[in-house]
């Protein structure tokens, strides 16, 4: 995160040195080429499959289980709701650290570990279960379909100008109107039109579906099913413009690393022009550059764009994430625990962590820093190396199984590379 | 003694070249008085100066300049090793506040007055400098 949301963010973790960015991208290079010439000829990840687990899809499906799930995160939502209308104008309302670190980063890891959790907990579903329906409108599932998670990624684009353009966003004033604009076009959406405008509109929930796809569990006919992760991505659906919200998450991601890089913001900050005007430009121009990219490559393959097809992106947003974020997520994760106990600045300790001091030991080691950080970007890059040969033997004719993957190959391992050079951060 | 001299003199010759345009127009406060000239040049150029051969302490200076709503150095990194003492030395043609991130530090900056504020890298990563009125970036440290 660049901009000066001040105790938010106030420390980034050191340029990724040089040699571990050429180690990266060599080790990219030989597991792309390692998994075209070496790994399975037929396509492996076809359907659904995995362990059963019944007893598990009865304890999670249970009423009790899923009131729970939803009221917990409702009273988070509250919670921080009421630090966002009544608390102070300061550093220490947990409310910035709420969305720019629990939510925007946390949803990560919530979801790989979890699954769809998040559409089950989601608060703004609740809140749309709660107000009466208008039901004035009742959409087909044609209709849905059409929709798929295309809003999302507009939502999502808003969230990301929020977070990286948007002057004063550590202020409650303006974190206000982004709150009611959110609502008002979730909630009040699925009061119109039912409770699917959510799962369509909602970014954090669009960007944690997306996510999920990428966990162990995946229900099949409604039981929930212990999987490879690989086959979970490649065999889940994919709503309509999947594809362009994992190519917004990839941009958003690295939009926000390369406004760190020095002649970015030399170049901003000597400009004539506003920088929100250049901060904009930039978003825009980073997400449309993955989608480009990404078209262009699935155009050069025999599958050509689809949603399904940018399952191979999922791991590579994730390694994005998880070696740009995690010291974020560690440090500033638990200054919004701890502000947590005290919403409105009243000296109050409800959770009893009031007292508590950020534990900043991660600090003592940004050598292990830089090392999870590569093999995050690494592993990305190799799951979804793994999950593009799959999908593309499963189109691509045998005597062309080679040469037809290239493409999308030379694509991620571009993509590995940008993110290996952002980290270093010129 | 000769040697300090040495070092003094280069030091300011230095701060001639690199700075006489910058500090020869201003008000009162370009006429500060140099505390102690051989570890700390008044140099106004947005490079580091680091004296290698002055005996004293040597302490790396940070020449940051506010004027007419810009900022020098212009977002540039500054390398520091872990524990290594610094100085941030500010003018500026307005009041505002430089920022320090991660060390909670917030420097009120007088127009026309130049300020020094000496502080130690005691932690690892890279932190923002950063003036308030406009928000510009004026530096980075990092601290390894």
């Amino acid at each position: 995160m660049i901009l000066p949301l001040h105790g938010l963010g106030s420390r980034q973790d050191l340029p990724l040195p040089f040699e571990f960015v050429l180690l990266g991208a060599a080790l990219a290079l030989v597991v792309s080429f390692a998994v075209l010439v070496a790994a399975w000829r037929r396509p492996r990840f076809t359907r659904p499959a995995g362990r059963p687990l019944p007893g598990l899809t009865r304890v999670v499906d249970a009423p009790a289980a899923r009131a729970g799930v939803r009221l917990l995160a409702l009273a988070l939502y509250a919670w921080m709701a009421l630090a966002l209308w009544f608390g102070q104008d300061r550093v220490t309302n947990p409310v910035f650290g709420f969305v720019f670190v629990w939510l925007w980063v946390g949803l990560v890891p919530l979801s790989l570990l979890f699954g769809p959790l998040w559409r089950r907990a989601n608060p703004l579903r609740t809140l749309a279960r709660l107000v009466p329906r208008t039901s004035a409108r009742t959409l087909s599932d044609d209709a849905w379909g059409r929709i798929g998670v295309l809003p999302g990624m507009v939502t999502l684009l808003g969230f990301a100008w929020l977070e990286l353009v948007q002057p004063d966003n550590n202020t409650l004033a303006v974190l206000r109107w982004w709150a009611v604009a959110w609502v008002l076009i979730v909630v009040g959406g699925a009061v119109l039109f039912g409770e699917r405008w959510v799962g369509a509109t909602d970014p954090f929930e669009v960007f944690a579906e997306r996510i999920a796809t990428l966990s162990p569990w995946q229900r099949i006919d409604g039981v929930i099913h212990l999987t490879n992760p690989l086959r979970h991505a490649t065999t889940a659906p994919a709503p309509r413009g999947a594809a362009w919200v994992n190519c917004t998450l990839l941009g958003i991601t690295a939009y926000d690393s390369f406004t760190n890089t020095t002649g970015w913001v030399g170049w901003v900050q000597s400009s004539e022009l506003p920088r929100e005007l250049w901060g904009t430009a930039g978003l825009l121009a980073m997400t449309l550059l993955v989608a480009g990219t990404f078209a262009l490559a699935a155009r050069a393959t025999a599958a050509g764009w689809s949603d399904a097809a940018a399952a191979s992106l999922v791991p590579i947003v994730v390694g994005y994430s998880a070696a740009h974020y995690l010291s974020l997520l560690v440090i500033e994760g638990q200054r919004t625990a701890i502000l947590a106990s005290d919403p409105l600045g009243l000296g109050w300790n409800v959770f009893g962590t009031a007292e508590l001091g950020v534990n900043t030991g991660i600090f003592d080691y940004p050598e292990v820093v830089a090392v999870i950080q590569l093999a995050a970007i690494v592993v990305g890059h190799l799951l979804g190396v793994l999950i593009a040969h799959d999908a593309s033997l499963a189109v691509l004719r045998e005597r062309r199984v080679v040469i037809g993957q290239l493409p999308m190959l030379v694509l991620m391992i571009g993509y590995t590379c940008a993110g290996l050079l952002l980290l270093f951060s010129p | 003694m000769r040697r300090y001299l040495t070092v003094a003199v280069l030091a300011l010759a230095l701060a001639g070249c690199a700075g006489a345009p910058a500090a020869s127009p201003s008000g009162p406060g370009s006429t500060a008085p140099l505390a102690t000239p051989a570890s700390l040049p008044a140099s106004s150029s947005p490079t580091l100066s680091t004296p290698s051969t002055a005996p004293t302490p040597s302490v790396r200076t940070i020449t940051i300049e506010l004027a007419n709503g810009k900022v020098s150095p212009n977002g540039s990194r500054v390398n520091l090793a872990k524990g290594e003492p610094f100085v941030l030395d500010i003018t500026s043609d307005r009041n505002d506040e430089v920022h320090v991130h991660g060390f909670d530090k917030e420097i009120a900056v007088k127009a026309g007055k130049r300020v020094k504020v000496e502080m130690t890298a005691d932690r690892t990563g890279r932190y923002e400098v950063e003036s308030h009125h406009p928000e510009m970036l004026i530096v980075v440290l990092q601290i390894r």
